[in-house]
C-alpha cells in the first residue's frame, strides 16, 4: 500500500497525481489550417525533483508581491509518469487506442513476472496501490513512457484536475527508481 | 506563437480555450472528443473532423484530434 497525503499549500509537488492530463503529440499552423493531436492521459504522477518545483513556486508567488523575480528557478516545465489501472496493463490493452498491443506477461499473479513487478522488483515498472480511501484502481507507471507538461498549463489547471499526492519517503522511493532507471547503462551483445 | 503571429502553442491548448488576438484573426475550430460527444456546438466544419476517434475507451488513454481553420475577418 502507497500512503498518500493532500497538499493544499498551492504549489505542485512531486508525487502529485492529475487527472486529465494531456500529451500534445503535435501542434502545426500551415497556410491557416491548425492540425493537433494529443493523448489524454487519466492519470499522471509529477516525478520533478521537489526542491526545483518548491523553488519555482517561491519564485512564483512573487508576481504576487512585485519582487523581482530571480528566473533562473523559474521551471518551464514539469515532468509527469502516466499511470495505467493495473488491470488493463495486465492483459496488455492500456494503450489498445493508441494502437499498440503490449506485453501479457502480467497476467497471472501467482507467476514470477506479475509478482516481481508488485513488489517493484521490476526497474523499469512502478505499482501503486492507495487503498480504499483513494479513488484510483491499483496502477502501473511504466517508466519508458513519461512526458513534461507546460509548468503554467499545469498551475492553470491544478485545482480541478488534483487527485492526491504520494507521501514522502513514497514518493522519494518511486523518484529514486525512475532516476535508477533513466541512467541504467545497457552493455552490448547480451553480456 | 504561431505563423500568423498570435498566440496558440502553449496558451492553454490543454483546454482548448483559444483566443488569437492578432489584429483581426479569428480560429475556427472543430473538435471530436469522445467525452463531449453529442455536442455540437464547438464543431464548425464537419469536413475536418477526424473519423476514428469515436471508438476509443474513454477509461484508457486515448487520442483527441483537433483539426481547424484560422480565419481573417
Amino acid at each position: 500500500m502507497t500512503n498518500s497525503v493532500k497538499w493544499d499549500d498551492g504549489q505542485i509537488h512531486q508525487g502529485d497525481v492529475y487527472c486529465d492530463i494531456d500529451y500534445i503529440e503535435y501542434a502545426d499552423v500551415i497556410d491557416g489550417r491548425v492540425d493537433i493531436s494529443k493523448i489524454r492521459y487519466q492519470y499522471v504522477m509529477v516525478l520533478s525533483q521537489e526542491c526545483d518545483l518548491t523553488q519555482d513556486y517561491r519564485e512564483r508567488k512573487k508576481r504576487t508581491t512585485g519582487e523581482p523575480m530571480i528566473y533562473d528557478k523559474v521551471l518551464q516545465s514539469v515532468i509527469v509518469v502516466p499511470m495505467f489501472n493495473y488491470e488493463h496493463f495486465k492483459d496488455g490493452s492500456h494503450l489498445s487506442n493508441l494502437g499498440f498491443k503490449m506485453a501479457t506477461d502480467y497476467i497471472n499473479p501467482k507467476k514470477t513476472p506479475a509478482k516481481t513487478l508488485m513488489q517493484n522488483n521490476n526497474p523499469r515498472y512502478h505499482y501503486i496501490d492507495f487503498g480504499e480511501s483513494i479513488p484510483i484502481v491499483p496502477s502501473v507507471m511504466d517508466f519508458k513512457r513519461f512526458f513534461t507538461i507546460d509548468i503554467n498549463t499545469l498551475y492553470k489547471i491544478k485545482d480541478s484536475h488534483y487527485i492526491c499526492s504520494v507521501d514522502t519517503l513514497f514518493r522519494e522511493r518511486t523518484s529514486q527508481r525512475f532516476s535508477n532507471f533513466l541512467s541504467r547503462i545497457g552493455l552490448p551483445g547480451g553480456v | 506563437m504561431n505563423n500568423n503571429g498570435g498566440t496558440l502553442i502553449g496558451e492553454n491548448l490543454s483546454s482548448f480555450d483559444f483566443a488569437l488576438n492578432n489584429g483581426g484573426t479569428t480560429l475556427q475550430y472543430s473538435e471530436r472528443d469522445n467525452v463531449h460527444n453529442g455536442d455540437d456546438t464547438n464543431q464548425k466544419d464537419e469536413s475536418l473532423l477526424h473519423p476514428s476517434v469515436d471508438t476509443q475507451d474513454v477509461s484508457k488513454p486515448y487520442r483527441i484530434i483537433f483539426k481547424g481553420v484560422l480565419v481573417h475577418d
